[in-house]
């Protein structure tokens, strides 16, 4: 079965390392990789989709040299193989125009303010993938246990009717 | 004064009887012609003085009646209504007591075809009296000249000073603005510092404690593997997770990630503990707690320079002498904007010792800022930005350059200027207070600040500042 990543993007290596530590226990149904710019998720990006991968969601800083992170989340959206990825902003520097920017044209949906709360994060993360999921083609039981988002089930349970009849 | 001879006017009077008995005499005070009016008499003054005395003017805010001319004995009054037939131009009062000849016109008229040599005598007398008012009036216009041209330079030397007054306020608003950061950043720094010292402690307390731990369980060298363990870019750790996983596919991949991150030869020591997991978890934890405290006594380090870069940063006003340590000030300055420099490629040219000047260290700061904040508005993201400190016979060179868009030729001494600006605003936290400022801030230190464009494109600012004493 083809693998839904999580992609986490910072300059600083302290805020990847940390990612990291905290989500730690999605790693094993949802791999996660670490960039350091936009210009290394890119050529991240490209690489898990010649392998047949998705990534469910990205986790970006905003303040990076090079492009910025709302500007990279804004290109993702306009790319359709790069659209139907979740996109968060984890920042504690973009200003509010930036931010109305990133919502109206980088469909953001999610808005996490630096320092974050580790309980924050993971709820965070859960309702993305669910909605990843939900939103694709992706057979959705496998992961609800993991989730626990009761809209999988649900979704399991219509796929399942669908595939009956 | 109308230069009319005695002599002249005696025998004008004593040629004619009617003369004789057309002497007036006023009072002190007494006014012979009243401005306005229409007047037949021409008056010469015998004895006495009078004076000219105009009326308000509507023009000035406190109109008051203002005196013209003194004449006295040999001067005429009434001489331009008689003459022109045109209204009196002034009020004649008798200042002392006067004694006047009047002639009105029918005598004058008569005069004049019965005597010819009274009509060759007034002409003469008319004349000196046209001439001598004459003189008067072009003197009173060079008067009137010098006196604008002196109004005009006490004008602009009024001008200076308000310009002066204004940067003056500027600076006293920018030396409260400044006392007031520095007041502000003192506390927060002095408010930092106590968690911060109890962070440090407490983190080496938490080292011993753990490694006495791990020495119990025998882990104590994955625990030291982890505190000495070096940073690895993403790409390197994408590779040791790839050869993990390789080596060992059975592995989930949280597990395979976690072994990766140790050193090669703990992490095939940890593959052969497999399906052991709670042996795997044991050498894991201790490494991993290593790394954490690495992480923490990283982090803490970094919080701990940057307090005393904000301590220093806003040394709130002191006296101007006080020894300074220049390359402290400038790197304080870089790393407290170093979330926006960051985007630029920052080269830094400073020696390692440098004689010391005295100054105010938060002033200089300011400057330091200014500068840079400047460099990184006129250069686009990516590009250079260049700090070079040098040292000369008596001075110390500081040379900020970049690689943007350079200052107009025209400009390069303007932007010094109050309120010249070719830029909006940027928003640091108003600590970039304008050139103007950092110039005035420069030669209070005794030193001297310019704007070149450099040859390969973008700006350069110089600061040259005093070494010893300013």
């Amino acid at each position: 079965m083809n693998r839904i990543y999580i992609i986490c993007i910072d300059d600083e290596p302290e805020i990847l390392e940390a990612l990291q530590r905290d989500l730690s226990d999605f790693e094993d149904l949802f791999p996660i990789e670490f960039a350091s710019s936009a210009a290394e998720a890119k050529s991240l990006i490209d690489s898990i989709h010649e392998s047949g991968d998705y990534i469910g969601l990205a986790i970006c800083d905003h303040m990076m040299p090079g492009q910025l992170g709302v500007d990279f989340l804004i290109e993702l959206n306009a790319d359709p193989r790069t659209a139907p990825i979740r996109k968060t902003l984890i920042t504690g520097q973009a200003g509010l125009d930036a931010t109305i920017e990133a919502v109206n044209q980088a469909s953001l949906k999610h808005y996490l303010a630096k320092p974050w709360k580790r309980s924050e994060l993971l709820d965070m993360v859960r309702n993305e993938l669910a909605e990843f999921i939900l939103s694709s083609s992706i057979e959705p039981l496998s992961y609800y246990a993991l989730l626990k988002d009761e809209r999988l089930l649900t979704a399991a349970c219509d796929r399942g009717k669908i595939m009956d009849s | 004064m109308e230069r009319v001879s005695i002599s002249v006017i005696r025998s004008i009077i004593d040629k004619s009887l009617e003369l004789s008995e057309s002497i007036q005499n006023f009072e002190a005070g007494q006014t012979i012609l009243i401005e306005g009016k229409a007047n037949h008499t021409l008056f010469l003054i015998l004895e006495g003085e009078v004076g000219l005395r105009k009326n308000e003017t509507d023009a000035s805010e406190d109109p008051k009646p203002f005196w013209i001319e003194r004449l006295s004995e040999g001067a005429f009054l009434g001489l331009n209504s008689f003459w022109t037939r045109q209204p009196v131009l002034a009020n004649s009062i008798a200042i002392t007591p006067a004694r006047c000849l009047a002639i009105d016109r029918p005598s004058f008229d008569n005069l004049l075809e019965r005597n010819p040599e009274f009509g060759k005598d007034m002409y003469s007398l008319l004349a000196d009296s046209l001439s001598s008012r004459y003189r008067r009036m072009v003197g009173m216009r060079v008067e009137l000249q010098e006196m604008g041209a002196a109004l005009t330079e006490e004008r602009n030397r009024l001008k200076q000073t308000l310009d002066e007054l204004e940067n003056t306020q500027e600076q006293m608003l920018n030396r409260e603005r400044l006392a007031t950061l520095g007041e502000l950043l003192g506390g927060i720094a002095h408010e930092i510092t106590n968690p911060l010292a109890s962070l440090l402690s407490n983190a080496s307390t938490l080292e011993e404690l753990a490694r006495s731990l791990c020495e119990h369980s025998g882990v104590e060298q994955h625990f030291d593997a982890g505190l000495a363990s070096r940073f690895l870019s993403n790409h390197e750790k994408r590779l040791r997770l790839e050869s993990v996983s390789e080596q060992a596919p059975e592995l989930p991949r949280s597990l395979a990630r976690r072994v990766s991150l140790m050193p090669e030869g703990l992490r095939l020591d940890a593959l052969k503990l497999y399906p052991n997991i709670d042996a795997m978890t044991r050498v894991l934890e201790a490494f991993e707690l290593g790394t954490c405290l690495r992480t923490e006594a990283i982090s803490s380090s970094r919080i701990e320079k940057l307090v005393g870069s904000l301590r220093r940063f806003g040394r709130p006003y002191e006296s101007v002498n006080l020894p300074l340590n220049l390359a402290e000030g400038i790197k304080d300055t870089i790393s407290i904007l170093e979330n926006r420099l960051k985007r630029y490629e920052l080269s830094l040219d400073i020696p390692q010792s440098l004689p010391q000047a005295l100054g105010n260290e938060g002033e200089l700061n300011q400057i330091w800022t200014n500068l840079l904040v400047n460099a990184m508005d006129a250069t686009p993201e990516g590009g250079k930005i260049h700090i070079g400190v040098s040292v000369r016979e008596s001075t110390i060179e500081t040379r900020i350059e970049d690689s943007g868009s350079g200052i107009e030729t025209g400009f390069l001494e303007r932007i010094f200027e109050t309120n010249f600006t070719t830029k909006k605003r940027g928003g640091s936290f108003g600590l970039g207070l304008g050139l103007s400022i950092s110039k005035q801030i420069v030669e209070s230190h005794g030193g001297t600040i310019r704007a070149e464009n450099r040859a390969g494109g973008g700006a350069r600012l110089v600061v040259t500042l005093p070494i010893g004493k300013p």
